[in-house]
């Protein structure tokens, strides 16, 4: 305890480095210096004294003073590379203590070609995760240019981590052709910042559901990496599309059509502590439809209280030679512990001032990391995401407690492990729990024991599942989530009771739940409710009964909304829909006009109701 | 005659009032100037039941044509429908004096007296009184009896009457902006103008217009109208049915029909669902599109069965030899071709009003059907009708065949 309370309090920030290199490397790192980047050290380096002088960063590093006497490099990488290497003591100097860093360049002239990799390489040596973030010249900038750009894309590649590449070409349709070409440029850099917004966010916030390093490189495995990136912020009551919106509109998504091609597709939604699970369920089902149905999808929620009353999403991925889902593990290990340690750190701190109730959670929190502890030794990356958990236990909040709840639960599906069993749903909107159905096989023992943490009680610690009654909402979606990944036989007794018990009490805003998990829990294993009789269908009608008690109108829309593989479950399905037509007829907006009474039928009745359709 | 006669369609439908201008010439195409729309307040089933919010609609209408068509407006042919609209067949009869033996005018106006010399009820008027054939002693088919020789003119007429002050209080509605009214004309028979050919006419057809508060038909068989009617269901009820099957709100529903719909059952992949957005007040749901297209099809196909009962009444289903035609703003309804043509088991084609020039799109579009019907009702008017407008002739004009 002790040891964790001081882990907990301790939270080091992580530590980023932004590095620019060469005249677009620069222009980027002023454009992130403008729209403020969260806090990370700012490096402009260009063989260019005067370009750097008109740079905002924080530190500035003179490329060759001697290879290049302050000029510019000329086009030639060679020379880029030798005053890179001219100027590697200051480099190493700058880069030093830096767990992450970002290189940005633009490849294709001279500085940022030739000296982007050396920077890559000594940023590695310097142990530090390495993201290059580069550009590719426009296609009139010449063949030669291009060639060059290829080279040190190659050179890159075999220095960082992860490369996130865009085509400048594609900028022509990121902004209209006749508008300027600051204009054109200005998107390009904002593209930038964005992407390391977007990733050092990815990386530095724990996420309810997490996505971690491991993610980011599967998603951006491509090996000619063309990658996709979109960005969105929005806020309102539409903030879940306005946001997506904003993002499919990056001209690197060439409006979602894109991403069809795409085999694995990174997804991060991140959102105040009013993240709401249907406004995620919402969006993810509307980007599922640009996505192809064998596309792997990566999803990671993260709660944030500086995103207060926004939603932000990210997506990421990368185009090329088809590479299936090998194995992002081998890349993700060594990375992984990087983000492992610093992942559980800044969450414990960001609940405390925003809740009240955190005392308790504040606990829970404590006490999680240590059950990552436990396995950590073993398996280097599990840890990542078995901390994870942790932390958004603590991130419950009272009135959107069922939501997160929820959320939470699903984090089981991201162990580093998981990428792979993640693939994306024919189905939209049940991603989140699809990971389920697999899940037992890699790794359900350490599950088990990251769960009864996630229940919102200290107590829960203790004994999983069957205590908590406090707040019968959020247990019961944990329960019933969590379910199929243990074994599902030592749950089985309590879950039952929790799905019968806080169903009536349910609230308006759980609603999209109950279709969701029934799913999760239909589809892996039926047997886990017990008492209904048929297989499936049975476990879906359990979001039936909940509207319908709720309130006496709800069922229509309920057996509206319901899937179609909800179908079979008649048994207590077909009596409802009757009930239903018996209810006093409305005539709907026509009931203050005129009737229309033809053959002693009212046609301002619904059709559907005179005639006895039953509307599933 | 030979000048090119500006005409003006207003009709004021359920969902919009729309106000059609064209130029015609007595035989020519009609050419499309422009079209002048505005949402419609305070129409309930093709009826007025908010006369101040009307009187706007049209205003706004009238002058959103005078600025698209660049033509002042100063009368128009309004178009009327709604459930008091009723219609039979009568048939009218003159004895000729003794003293005279040639047919002339006057006896054909007067047969067209003598077939509305019957009982309808007392708050109802006339509104038209269409020839179908007459009869010279007995002699049947002849189109044209100006001229010939007999003792007995006889006439068949269809008759549609209405009910008066409904009918006034479009006329009234429209007269309030200093705009005169030509004519008062049903909606169902201006629509049949735009739609069928004289050839289909003849052959015998079934005009269906599915507008958004009524569903107007009339039946031509022999080149005559044979039946007419409105049944008050539209697509409103579409809406509404939709509305209150899935529980969403008018607005949404009405989206979600004209994008979504579809009016065949077994159409959509099992589980197959429709998103609507999140909106302010609503929150953003999946509705199973099989539910939505069972909605509309049984709407429809009651209406459908609705119109097969009224027309079995009569004998004229088996004499439509250029089938069924189907138009209006709800014939876009996807689907709907086929399920009519599954009710009626006569062929059915979905149309929108036929040779007209200038603004092909507005014609284009079955919304528009019973616009450019009301012109090309004008235009027939306006070719029956002499230059010099005398009385008689202009009573000859309304009621001449056309």
């Amino acid at each position: 305890m002790i040891e964790l309370t001081s882990r907990s309090g301790s939270a080091p920030a992580r530590n980023i480095s932004i590095i620019g290199i060469g005249g677009a490397g620069a222009n980027a790192l002023d454009r992130m210096a403008l729209d403020g980047v969260a806090p990370a050290r700012l490096i402009a380096a260009h063989t260019d004294a005067q370009v750097l002088a008109a740079s905002v960063a924080g530190r500035k590093i003179q490329l060759g003073q001697t290879v290049a006497r302050g000029l510019g490099s000329g086009g030639d990488p060679e020379v880029g590379r030798c005053a890179a290497e001219e100027s590697a003591a200051e480099l190493r100097s700058a880069l030093e203590g830096a767990e992450t860093v970002f290189v940005l360049a633009g490849l294709g002239g001279g500085t940022g070609s030739g000296a982007a990799p050396y920077v890559a390489e000594l940023a590695r040596e310097a142990g530090a995760l390495v993201i290059a973030i580069v550009t590719l010249p426009f296609s009139f900038e010449g063949k030669r240019r291009q060639a060059q750009a290829a080279e040190a894309l190659a050179a890159l590649q075999e220095q960082a981590d992860a490369i996130l590449c865009f085509e400048n070409g594609r900028m022509g349709d990121a902004v209209a052709p006749r508008a300027g070409i600051q204009t054109a440029f200005a998107a390009a850099d904002e593209t930038l910042s964005q992407s390391v917004r977007a990733l050092s966010g990815l990386l530095g916030r724990t996420g309810l559901i997490h996505l971690g390093f491991d993610d980011l490189a599967a998603a951006l495995r491509d090996v000619p990496p063309r990658s996709l990136f979109g960005y969105g912020e929005a806020e309102g009551d539409n903030r879940a599309f306005d946001a997506l919106a904003q993002a499919l509109k990056n001209p690197f998504m060439d409006k979602g059509r894109l991403l069809r091609d795409c085999e694995t597709v990174l997804v991060q939604v991140s959102g105040g502590p009013d993240l709401m699970l249907d406004e995620v369920q919402l969006l993810m089902e509307e980007l599922n439809r640009s996505l192809s149905d064998q596309a792997r999808l990566l999803f990671g929620a993260a709660v944030a209280p500086e995103l207060a009353g926004r939603l932000t999403v990210t997506v990421l991925s990368s185009l090329g030679e088809a590479q299936t889902a090998a194995a992002p593990a081998p890349v993700v290990t060594a990375p992984a512990p990087v983000v492992a340690v610093p992942a559980p750190a800044p969450v414990a701190p960001q609940p405390a001032p925003a809740e009240p109730v955190l005392e308790e959670k504040a606990a829970v929190a404590e006490v999680a990391p240590k059950i990552p502890a436990a396995p950590a030794p073993v398996a280097a990356p599990e840890p990542v995401t078995e901390s994870v958990p942790v932390p958004a236990a603590p991130r419950i909040h009272k009135p959107r407690g069922l939501r997160v709840a929820a959320q939470q639960a699903s984090l089981f599906g991201d162990e580093p492990f998981a990428p792979i069993e993640r693939v994306a749903p024919p189905v939209p909107g049940r991603m989140l729990h699809r990971p389920f159905p697999e899940r037992p096989a890699p790794e359900p023992e350490p599950v088990a024991a990251v769960e009864p943490v996630v229940e919102p009680e200290p107590a829960a610690v203790v004994e999983p599942v069957a205590v908590p009654e406090p707040e019968p909402e959020a247990p019961a979606v944990v329960a019933s989530v969590s379910e199929p990944e243990e074994e599902a036989a030592p749950a089985e007794e309590p879950v039952p009771e929790f799905f019968a018990e806080p169903v009536p009490e349910l609230e308006m805003e759980s609603e999209p739940e109950p279709a969701f998990e029934p799913e999760a829990v239909a589809e892996p294993e039926p047997p886990v409710v017990p008492e209904p009789p048929p297989q499936p269908a049975p476990v879906a009608r359990a979001p039936f009964r909940r509207p319908e008690r709720r309130t006496p109108l709800r069922p229509t829309e309920a057996g509206a909304a319901e899937p179609a593989a909800a179908a079979p479950g008649p048994g207590a399905k077909a009596p409802l829909q009757e009930v239903m037509q018996f209810e006093p007829v409305t005539r709907g907006r026509f009931e203050k006009s005129e009737p229309t009474i033809v053959d002693g039928q009212d046609l301002d009745v619904p059709a559907y109701l005179r005639h006895r359709i039953k509307l599933r | 005659m030979a000048k090119d006669q500006i005409l003006v369609g207003l009709e004021i439908g359920t969902s919009k009032v729309c106000v059609m201008v064209g130029e015609a010439k007595p035989d020519g195409p009609i050419k499309i100037l422009g079209v002048g729309q505005a949402p419609s307040v305070g129409i309930r089933k093709g009826e007025i039941v908010d006369f101040e919010n009307v009187h706007k609609c049209v205003r706004e209408a009238i002058a959103d044509a005078e600025d698209k068509s660049d033509v002042t407006i100063k009368a128009v042919f309004a178009g009327v429908t709604g459930a008091h609209i009723q219609s039979f067949n009568n048939r009218g009869c003159v004895n000729l004096p003794e003293d005279r033996e040639e047919i002339d005018e006057t006896d054909c106006e007067d047969v067209a007296i003598s077939a509305r010399d019957v009982n309808i009820p007392q708050q109802n008027a006339f509104l038209h009184t269409i020839l179908q054939h007459y009869y010279v002693d007995g002699q049947e088919g002849v189109l044209n009896p100006v001229a010939m020789l007999g003792r007995m003119l006889e006439a068949d007429f269809h008759i549609v009457h209405g009910v008066g002050n409904r009918i006034r209080n479009t006329v009234r509605c429209i007269k309030e902006l200093g705009i005169e009214v030509e004519d008062v004309v049903f909606n169902g028979y201006a629509t049949a103008q735009a739609i069928l050919s004289q050839q289909q006419k003849d052959l015998g057809a079934l005009v269906i217009d599915i507008g958004g508060g009524t569903t107007d038909y009339v039946v031509y068989v022999d080149g005559a109208v044979k039946q007419s009617g409105v049944l008050a269901v539209g697509g409103d009820h579409i809406t509404n049915d939709i509305s209150m099957g899935l529980r969403i709100p008018m607005a949404k529903s009405e989206r979600l029909k004209i994008e979504e719909g579809d009016a065949t059952l077994g159409n959509a992949l099992p589980g197959e669902t429709i998103f609507l957005k999140a909106e302010t007040g609503f929150a953003g749901r999946d509705v199973e599109r099989e539910i939505l297209n069972t909605l509309i099809h049984y709407r429809l196909r009651e209406t459908f069965e609705l119109l097969k009962r009224a027309m079995d009444g009569e004998p004229y289903l088996p004499m439509l030899g250029a089938g069924i035609v189907i138009t209006g703003g709800c014939s876009q309804m996807r689907g709907i071709g086929p399920l009519a043509q599954e009710i009626f088991s006569i062929p059915v084609t979905v149309a929108h009003s036929r040779s007209t020039s200038g603004l092909v799109s507005a014609a284009e579009n079955p919304q528009f059907s019973t616009a450019i019907g009301l012109l090309r009702y004008g235009q027939a008017a306006y070719a029956n009708r002499p230059q010099k407008d005398g009385f008689f002739e202009k009573l000859r004009g309304f009621f001449g065949r056309r």
